[in-house]
């Protein structure tokens, strides 16, 4: 369990491991095969409580929430005035009027921001619930034994509160089943104080099946996989944006199907209106790169290709008919699909599937273009991730 | 329908303006007659003020002109009302439009120099006054038009003027004042009258800036004080129609949020309906207060929300037996505006008060005074004091001992500047900013729902999203003190703020 | 006597900006010398062993703005410039807490949500609309000042370059930039911050080298134009340089020489010669005249109009704008050899002693400072930026002893009893310095081995900065672009032909930057007809 690479990464002010071993395939395989846990604690999170809970996250969503259940969780995304993404998150129900958001940027000032007039308390709890994340197909048979066998009825998208078994009593959290790697998992949250312990008795339930802990790398591999954006990678934040190019709509970023626009007023409702009826004129779509082509240019030079399991977040430029269409702004190579898969914006007009592209590709300091077709994503779906 | 928000005389004004056009005109106010601060205000037996306000000359005459008032007995003063400066050891010296008596020469000399300046920017500066100000963000070609006409009538001064003009706009007033006089009295009286309104003191810069409005704008005022302002409007917009609600506060705007169109007021109990609300309430309370939370974009929010109305002034109406008489002078004409701030020094004191929210030790006095018959009995006058330097207060209030305190060293000021004024004194009232918020529906207690200061005004009068007197939401126009010009500059943010609904 | 030989050019005074001059002129094959009336290159920018073993920065003590160009140009690290980045920011409070930025921006919102987690989330969101906001005026600081009222075509399209930097900008980040020019620094702070604690520190930015309190309108401005040294290249811009700030004046006297500039110390100034509306070289304080065919001051407008050249030689409306030009310096400076590294009560230990100690512990502590200094007075409770550089610069001082330099405000120049009578009363300002840190640091008196005390007439007496303003004239509205020193003359030309302006009172104004120097020089070295 230790990080012999050595390898971290700054996540929202924390140390975060990228992977523990010096290759990151062991923790790659687990996941697809067995199982892998996670710390995801330096998400943000927010607790959004009051008669007003729901109201305020209708405000600032994109998505509606009226008729959420206690216990639903879903992927969200907000966007300033101007109806550009500000980041996306989850939110779930976890009571009648309480609410929690997680999110890749800070929050909290926003969130207040737009309850002026509502009857909610928005609460930062960051840095006291802690979040891991427990993916991969044996990922239930792990947990069991931890929560009970309620978990065996918690469906895709779900949370319940649970009471981990900790080697000395129990702890009270709550399971999410979610993830970011598009397969059969759970995220677990708790306080600070039990992560420890949870971590301990995941992990000893979890060891005789395979289970080792993952780093970042082979998650960002895996959202690959699996089409997941990366907020700062895939877009710009608008409220990082320097300039207007630099920012996307939801539209753009393929979450049409959060956007409920027919309800009372949210937050860039008048823009992504408009927007809707003209369509965007750019479309984030996967990709996927000609191996054989791909092989050939290294071939070209008396070289065999290799590429890590991690993905490159080094943007790239798409071509179609020699002009530039494009850029692909997530790269990766997919161990289990063996296919070279990207993510990236480009012109509406290509954005169908099928579509042929070109990417830059640089071998030995010469730029090549290689063939890029247009996928739908996600590119790597179990059926075990919602069964 | 058209439904006006506040009957202040903005308010009036835009109401007077709209029912001219043809439309259908229904005022609201909390309070239960017309007028604001401007309105007379009995406050001892016998005696009245005629209008808290003591600035009574920067009225927009020359926007109000279309309404026809002085056919409802509106009438104006042939002459501007003199200031006089209270010195030490020496008569007051007096400060009269193109003239400054008691002064040295030099000074004198210097003075006629400094108004020809002003004479020669007067055209300039007037005309930015008057107008709405251009849209700036997404101008349209009328826009274009008007930034292109004020370039050139700004250039039009000549290199010289401006250059001057660009120079000393952002000027503390306590510096363009030392470029030019001697005479401490002089400086003092000069700007005292631009820091009411504003939280700072003469060494800030922009108060050269408001000086600059103030001098190449101001006129004369109307007979009778603002009272008679108000009379006369309350007057034609009863001949045109114009119906009022008093007595009753606004509830909430409605707005068809889809539309993000304004549906109408709600206000007691009662939904009234309108296609056009012009609020002529500060924007901040119009807005964020009034809409429901949620429609409008966040950076007009934010802006709103940024907004200063700060109050900086109280207000003590005073009953003489007997007209006082200041600086111990009946030579000349007698006193009807006053200062007792000797130099610039007494000025920024009193507004270093503010600072802390503490009382000025040494408060400056502005008093204007009301002989009698109209608002005190023949012989006797109003006082109506005009006291810089003096915050609200917060959320601590005012108790009995503050405003004792306050009151003696008003008291004391006169006394020092009229001796025995005291024992005529046969009744007052002290109006806090604390009382104008309560009393008078003023946020802050500010009495121009605003601050004037440099980032307040023009173009950011209440900001650039709304300075064109439209808001984001369709039908809803802001049209009170807290547009442009706004302030003390009576009139003009009613009428710009009706004539830009009625062009919508 | 007649001087032997004739130079291109003649710099007057060694300061930065005149040496940078003197830099780009020798380099572009001109015939230079730079003539300093001290010992020692560099001005306000100098470093001198005052007591022994210790290495005071006199007067400047860091860097921020010192152009990326001009090093590359110049090539200063070629020439000895080591930068050394300020680490932190620490503000103690008299109360016991205390709070210190980092570099390491995760770090400071840990320091910040102390206080107010609200705050801490701003931090991020505030640096980026600053950054935006820097884009802005970048240029303005890198190029002449663009005269608004031309119908040039050059100038036009500078106007429109300007013009276009606000087009691909929304409306909020307009207003963002009109209250910045106008407002003042600690309402600008307001609308983004709650915590005082935060805010005062801040705010202070706005006020140094002007006579203006936190609260006076127009200090947003001055904010950002020290904000730019955080915005360029992040936080980390600010630096000391090795050796103290004389090795920045050092480092630019060498390349000069190395170009082939030719330096003289000790040569003081007494005039600056003028015939037929042309200035033609100088006389020396030792009755030596030496000519060029041009002259360039780096000292400031008022020294170099009504000092050197005199205003028989000069236009009256110019002399009136000269005369008008505000100075007010408002600062002093006290310098100190420690014998050990001094502990402050609030927070013990060294880590966050290697950037700036700001002693400002709320808005109203330093309305209050500036309030006494209106009426005349320096105030009992200033604010003092502290530096320590020894903790990050060992050939300052000898191992385990420091450096200690305090930047005073406010001292204005004309206290009550007249500027002349600061001589008695510099050891009680001195003291009221030492007082004050005395409140966070209860052992300071006991470290102290050596005290140098700045008034800011001793920085005009000894430094030939008019009312020892550090910034050749106080950094207002007014004074700045294309009005500084005075409009119509803000392209480092003066009323004389062939005599320039390339100091601090020239655009964009003051701080160790370097520009005015720099674009004066270009100037020169585009001019026709000369």
């Amino acid at each position: 369990m230790l990080c012999t690479s050595l390898a971290y990464k700054e996540w929202a002010g924390c140390h975060a491991v990228r992977k523990y071993d010096v290759y990151a395939d062991r923790e790659y395989y687990a996941l697809r095969n067995q199982a892998t846990l996670m710390d995801a604690s330096p998400l943000y999170k927010y607790d959004i409580e009051g008669p007003n809970a729901v109201d305020l996250l209708g405000r600032v969503m994109v998505r509606d929430f009226l008729d959420w259940k206690i216990g639903r969780v879903g992927y969200v995304c907000w966007c300033d005035d101007r109806g550009k993404v500000l980041d996306d998150g989850t939110v779930t129900r976890l009571g009648e009027q309480q609410y929690r958001v997680t999110s890749a940027e800070p929050a909290l000032r926003w969130l207040r921001m737009n309850a002026r007039g509502l009857d909610v308390q928005v609460t930062d709890v960051s840095r006291h619930i802690a979040a891991l994340a427990l993916q991969g197909p044996l990922a239930r048979e792990i947990l069991r034994p931890v929560v009970g066998s309620g978990l065996d009825d918690l469906k895709f998208f779900r949370a319940m509160p649970v009471r981990f078994t900790v080697s000395r009593g129990t702890a009270e959290g709550v399971v999410t089943r979610t993830g970011f790697t598009g397969d059969l998992g759970y995220e677990l949250w708790m306080s600070n104080e039990d992560a420890l312990g949870v971590f301990d008795a995941v992990m000893e339930s979890g060891e005789p099946l395979g289970l080792i802990p993952m780093g970042l790398d082979v998650l960002d591999v895996a959202r690959v996989e699996a089409g997941f954006v990366l907020g700062s990678v895939d877009y710009t934040p608008a409220n990082h944006a320097f300039i207007e190019k630099q920012k996307s709509s939801p539209y753009e970023l393929g979450f049409d199907w959060m956007v409920r626009l027919e309800r009372d007023p949210f937050v860039g409702q008048e823009a992504l209106r408009k927007e809707q009826e003209t369509g965007p004129s750019r479309r984030l779509v996967g990709l996927e790169v000609d191996w054989d082509e791909f092989e050939a240019i290294y071939e070209g030079f008396g070289l065999i290709p290799y590429l890590e399991t991690a993905t490159s977040r080094e943007g790239v430029p798409l071509y179609r008919g020699g002009r530039q269409v494009g850029y692909a702004t997530s790269r990766a190579w997919s161990p289990l699909l063996k296919q070279y898969l990207a993510l990236g914006t480009i012109e509406s007009e290509q954005a169908t599937p099928g579509t042929e592209l070109h990417i830059e590709v640089t071998c030995e300091y010469e730029r090549h273009r290689v063939r890029a077709t247009v996928r739908p994503t996600p590119f790597f779906n179990p059926a075990r991730k919602k069964a | 329908m058209a439904l006006v928000l506040g009957a202040d005389i903005e308010g009036l004004a835009a109401a007077a303006t709209l029912a001219r056009a043809g439309r259908s005109v229904h005022v609201i106010d909390a309070r239960i007659h017309a007028g604001g601060v401007a309105a007379r205000l009995p406050f001892a037996d016998g005696y009245s003020a005629p209008g808290l306000l003591n600035e009574c000359a920067l009225i927009r005459r020359s926007l109000l002109v279309d309404l026809g008032l002085e056919r409802h007995g509106l009438s104006w003063h042939p002459k501007e009302t003199a200031i006089h400066v209270m010195q030490d050891g020496a008569p007051p010296i007096r400060i009269h439009g193109e003239r400054v008596d008691g002064v040295e020469s030099a000074d004198a000399e210097i003075y006629r120099d400094w108004r020809a300046f002003l004479d020669r920017i007067a055209t300039f500066v007037r005309h930015v006054i008057d107008s709405a100000p251009p849209e700036v963000d997404e101008p349209g070609l009328t826009d274009l038009l008007e930034l292109a006409r004020q370039g050139y009538r700004l250039r039009s001064l000549g290199d010289k003027d401006m250059m001057e003009l660009l120079r000393i706009v952002t000027l503390p007033a306590w510096d363009w004042m030392g470029e030019q006089f001697s005479s401490d009295a002089l400086k003092a009286g000069l700007v005292a009258p631009v820091l009411t309104g504003t939280v700072v003191g003469p060494r800030a810069a922009g108060t050269t800036a408001m000086m600059l409005m103030r001098e190449t704008t101001r006129g004369v005022g109307p007979v009778g004080g603002l009272a008679s302002l108000v009379d006369a409007l309350v007057r034609r917009c009863e001949e045109l129609g114009v119906t009022f609600r008093f007595g009753q506060a606004p509830a909430s705007i409605l707005i068809d949020p889809q539309e993000r169109r304004v549906r109408g007021v709600l206000c007691g109990g009662e939904e009234l309906e309108a296609e056009l609300v012009i609020s002529a309430l500060d924007p901040a309370r119009t807005l964020l207060d009034l809409v429901e939370p949620g429609l409008l974009p966040h950076h007009v929010e934010g802006e709103l929300k940024g907004w200063r109305a700060r109050g900086d002034t109280a207000i003590q109406l005073i009953a003489c037996s007997t007209a006082p008489e200041f600086g111990g002078d009946n030579d000349r004409d007698s006193i009807d505006r006053m200062f007792t701030a000797r130099s610039l020094d007494d000025l920024e004191r009193a507004a270093d008060a503010l600072k802390y929210r503490a009382l000025p030790e040494e408060p400056c006095l502005d008093v204007r005074i009301w002989r009698g018959d109209r608002d005190a009995p023949a012989g006797g006058a109003t006082l109506v004091v005009h006291v810089h330097g003096v915050s609200h207060g917060g959320s601590v209030g005012w108790d009995d001992g503050a405003r004792s305190l306050l009151r003696d060293r008003i008291g004391m000021k006169l006394e020092q500047d009229c001796p025995g004024i005291r024992d005529s004194i046969v009744g007052d009232l002290l109006l806090t900013p604390c009382d104008l918020d309560d009393q008078f529906n003023l946020p802050g207690g500010h009495l121009h729902r605003g601050e004037q200061a440099l980032d307040q005004l023009w173009l950011q009068r209440p900001s650039i999203a709304l300075s064109q007197y439209s808001t984001p939401i369709a039908g809803l126009f802001l049209a009170g003190a807290g547009s442009h010009p706004g302030g003390p500059y009576l009139g003009g943010a009613g009428v710009l703020g009706a004539r830009r609904a009625l062009n919508s | 006597m007649a001087a032997a030989t004739s130079y291109d050019a003649i710099v007057v005074g060694g300061g930065h900006n005149g040496l940078t001059c003197a830099a780009y002129l020798a380099k572009a094959g001109r015939r230079v010398l730079v003539l300093e009336r001290r010992h020692v290159v560099g001005g306000a920018a100098v470093s001198e062993e005052i007591y022994p073993g210790f290495t005071y920065s006199v007067c400047s003590y860091v860097v921020s703005l010192l152009r990326p160009w001009i090093i590359r140009d110049l090539e200063l690290a070629r020439f000895g410039l080591e930068m050394i980045p300020l680490e932190s920011s620490f503000l103690p409070l008299p109360d016991g807490r205390s709070m210190c930025r980092w570099s390491d921006s995760a770090r400071t919102m840990d320091e910040v949500s102390q206080f107010s987690r609200h705050d801490a989330e701003m931090m991020p969101e505030f640096s980026h609309a600053m950054s935006k906001i820097g884009r802005f005026v970048r240029p303005i600081i890198d190029s002449p000042a663009p005269l608004p009222t031309s119908l040039k075509p050059a100038e036009l399209v500078g106007l429109l370059k300007l013009g276009r930097h606000f087009q691909d900008a929304n409306v909020d980040m307009m207003e963002l930039r009109m209250k910045l020019l106008t407002m003042s620094a600690v309402d600008f702070l307001d609308e983004w911050f709650e915590s005082e604690v935060l805010k005062a520190p801040m705010a202070v930015s706005g006020i140094i080298g002007t006579f203006l309190g936190v609260r006076s309108p127009g200090t947003a401005y001055v904010l950002l134009h020290h904000y730019m040294g955080e915005i360029d290249g992040a936080f980390r811009s600010w630096g000391f340089a090795r050796g103290g700030t004389g090795g920045v004046s050092n480092a630019i006297a060498n390349s000069a020489r190395h170009f082939g500039a030719e330096i003289r110390t000790e040569a003081g100034v007494r005039q600056i010669l003028v015939k037929g509306g042309r200035a033609t070289g100088v006389v020396l304080e030792n009755g030596d005249e030496i000519y060029a065919k041009q002259v360039v001051s780096g000292c400031d407008p008022r020294l170099t109009f009504l000092g050197f050249v005199g205003s028989e030689h000069l236009p009256d409306e110019f002399v009136t704008a000269i005369s008008r030009y505000r100075f007010r310096g408002s600062s002093g400076k006290v310098n100190l050899a420690l014998d050990a590294l001094p502990e402050f009560t609030c927070r013990p230990g060294d880590e966050h002693l290697r950037g700036d100690i700001a002693i400002a512990p709320g808005i109203d502590y330093l309305e209050r400072a500036y309030d006494d200094a209106k009426y005349g007075t320096f105030s009992r409770r200033p604010y003092i930026n502290i530096v320590i550089p020894s903790t990050v610069d060992s050939t300052i001082a000898p191992p385990g002893k420091h450096v200690m330099s305090c930047f005073v405000q406010y001292a204005p120049y004309d206290i009550t009893e007249g500027p002349e009578n600061w001589p008695a009363k510099r050891e009680a300002f001195g003291d009221t310095v030492i007082d004050t840190i005395e409140e966070y640091v209860p052992n300071i008196r006991d470290l102290i081995l050596h005290r140098q005390v700045l008034t800011p007439w001793d920085i005009e007496q000894e430094f030939g900065l008019t009312e020892g303003n550090i910034f050749h004239g106080e950094l207002t509205l007014d004074q700045l672009a294309f009005q500084r020193p005075t409009s119509g003359w803000a392209r480092y030309r003066t009323p004389v032909k062939n005599l320039w302006l390339a100091g601090s009172g020239a655009h964009p104004g003051g701080g160790i930057m370097g520009s005015p120097g720099a674009l004066c020089a270009r100037a020169m070295l585009g001019a026709k007809g000369d």
